[in-house]
């Protein structure tokens, strides 16, 4: 039989051997730019067009080989281990919500909506996860701008609806991922480009700020959070971008990443030093919570003195929280603790792990955000737990710890996001950037 | 004269490893200036060497990154990373010590062994 006699006849071949109908058109990309300048070579040499395109192809080699070779290059990279961790992490937390409510009368429909909720979260996740992410990477800039002000203008929207709803305050979680759309979109654009994004990360914080000028859009328990997922996550996208050379190999870059923290620490200062407002150290959960630290044992119950611990056992509730690992810990000591953080503990590792072979700066930057998030999330609450620093540090739960969906939903997401990233790992392409040759002309 | 398949089947990596030591490429850069360097006996056909290269980037030892070229048109970028550098020095170590051996051996002489 014949083969392909035009570069149009060669590339369908050749895509008709990759299963994967998302890496079909990346693969074969760069086989029809080759074509086209073989072509032209030739017609130089004073061959007639379709003389030239016919040697083209010829110089090609056999099209079902080549596409075969591809498709096995480019399956997407099911990330089963990191699933199966989400799985234990989902059924941890709906073990957890039960056993706090074992034996009330209305168990059973705690069953229904707890189960409901681990089903959302987990479609949630799932389907994120199966969605193509570089399609985020067509409106970077806009989305980063959206989720920026959603951020900013979250604590509003809490505050509108009279503090029931915790909506407005999680959105400030996604801060870290607008701050890597902004890297991206604003990518090649040089030590500029990255004073635009310190700008916009610097936003929410200034619009949370006690006393700011912008103070109308700041609600009763945003400051910290915001200054904390700023300080964290979003100084971690931006040193992230400047590391990956998102705005060209300048040392000042460092500098300029270095002065958006030191900003962000002014904000935290000025938060928590004012008179009367945020400097409220907890002292009498700080010095219970050394106790406990101090007197935990390796498994079992703390090894405290009776007397002052009293008849009741720690209160292991969510809605009642305390500090809900230092319950942990008081109640089934430092291996108790250990096995309630390993479903995330292990996510976050592996997570990281792998995100370093991701080649795609758009994945890397979307996959810092979303892990910068989650570790911060669990290290500011281990921290705020064990040390009794109630509420200074995070409003937010351990991840996949919490009491509401809201936070598990959120966490899900995140989790999907990074999943995203990693099975696309093959795949993943940023969009090309002018040469700064042409960028100086123009 | 173009090269038996087999001997350079074997060798591409190599090859193409070090067609980047000295800048990043595209791919049809990288035919060209293989049958140039070599005189016109390489003649890598393109189909062997996109999967070579996606192989290579999946290793780790390149990095790719698409760029607009002089003609406005965007072409992917190839890049040796330090790991590609260590295994490309391996590489031309193992090479070097095949082909003095093969060398040896074809030009014949006194063989010392066993007396």
């Amino acid at each position: 039989m014949p083969g392909p006699e035009t570069i149009r006849d060669y590339l369908d071949t050749v895509t008709a051997q990759i299963r994967w109908k998302r890496a079909r058109a990346v693969a074969v990309r760069e086989l029809g730019t080759h074509l086209e300048d073989q072509r032209n070579e030739f017609q130089a040499e004073g061959h007639s067009p379709e003389e030239a395109e016919r040697l083209a192809v010829e110089e090609m080699g056999d099209p079902v080989a080549v596409g075969t070779d591809l498709d096995r290059l480019h399956r997407p990279k099911s990330q089963w281990k990191m699933l199966c961790l989400l799985a234990a992490a989902l059924g941890l937390w709906l073990v957890l919500r039960l056993a706090e409510r074992w034996g009330v009368s209305y168990w059973n429909e705690y069953v229904v909506s707890f189960g409901g909720i681990v089903l959302l979260a987990a479609g949630l996740a799932a389907g994120i996860y199966l969605l193509d992410y570089t399609l985020l990477a067509k409106a970077a800039l806009p989305l980063a701008v959206l989720l920026t002000a959603a951020a900013a203008l979250g604590g509003r929207l809490q505050f509108q609806l009279g503090c029931t709803h915790d909506l407005g305050q999680y959105i400030i979680l996604l801060l870290p991922m607008a701050m890597a759309l902004a890297v991206y979109g604003l990518r090649s654009r040089g030590t500029g480009g990255l004073a635009l994004c310190c700008l916009l990360g610097l936003l929410p914080a200034v619009c949370y700020l006690p006393g700011s000028p912008l103070r109308f859009l700041w609600a009763l328990w945003g400051a910290p959070p915001v200054l904390w997922v700023s300080l964290f996550g979003v100084t971690g996208v931006l040193a992230a971008g400047v590391r990956l050379g998102a705005f060209g190999a300048r040392r000042r870059n460092w500098l300029l990443v270095a002065a958006y923290g030191a900003a962000v620490l002014v904000c935290l200062a000025v938060t928590f030093l004012r008179p009367g407002q945020w400097l409220y150290m907890p002292q009498e959960e700080m010095t219970w919570a050394q106790e406990i630290v101090s007197h935990a044992k390796l498994a079992g119950m703390v090894g405290l003195d009776p007397a002052l611990m009293g008849d009741v056992r720690l209160e292991l509730d969510f809605r009642r929280y305390h500090g809900y690992l230092l319950a942990v810990l008081a109640n089934y000591g430092w291996l108790g603790l250990a096995l309630i953080q390993a479903p995330a503990a292990a996510i976050l590792i592996f997570g990281w792990r792998k995100l370093r072979r991701q080649a795609s700066l758009l994945g890397r930057l979307l996959g810092t955000a979303a892990l910068a998030t989650l570790t911060w999330q669990a290290a500011a609450v281990l921290v705020q737990d064990l040390a009794g620093l109630r509420g200074m540090l995070t409003c937010f739960p351990y991840p996949f710890l919490s009491d509401g969906g809201t936070a598990l939903a959120v966490d899900c997401a995140l989790l999907g996001l990074l999943l995203s990233v990693l099975r696309e790992e093959s795949i993943a392409r940023d969009a090309p950037v002018p040469q700064p040759s042409q960028t100086e002309a123009a | 004269m173009e090269a038996d398949k087999s001997l350079v089947s074997g060798s591409m990596a190599l090859l193409v490893l070090k067609l980047l030591e000295d800048g990043d490429k595209y791919g049809y850069q990288m035919t060209s200036e293989l049958k140039a360097r070599s005189e016109d006996v390489f003649h890598l056909k393109a189909g062997t060497l996109y999967p070579l290269l996606h192989t290579l980037e999946e290793k780790g030892l390149v990095t790719a990154y698409e760029r607009e070229a002089a003609a406005g048109k965007p072409r992917r970028y190839y890049h040796l990373t330090k790991e590609g550098q260590a295994v490309l020095r391996e590489k031309e170590a193992a090479w070097h010590t095949y082909a003095d051996a093969v060398g040896r051996v074809l030009r014949g002489g006194a063989c010392s062994a066993g007396t």
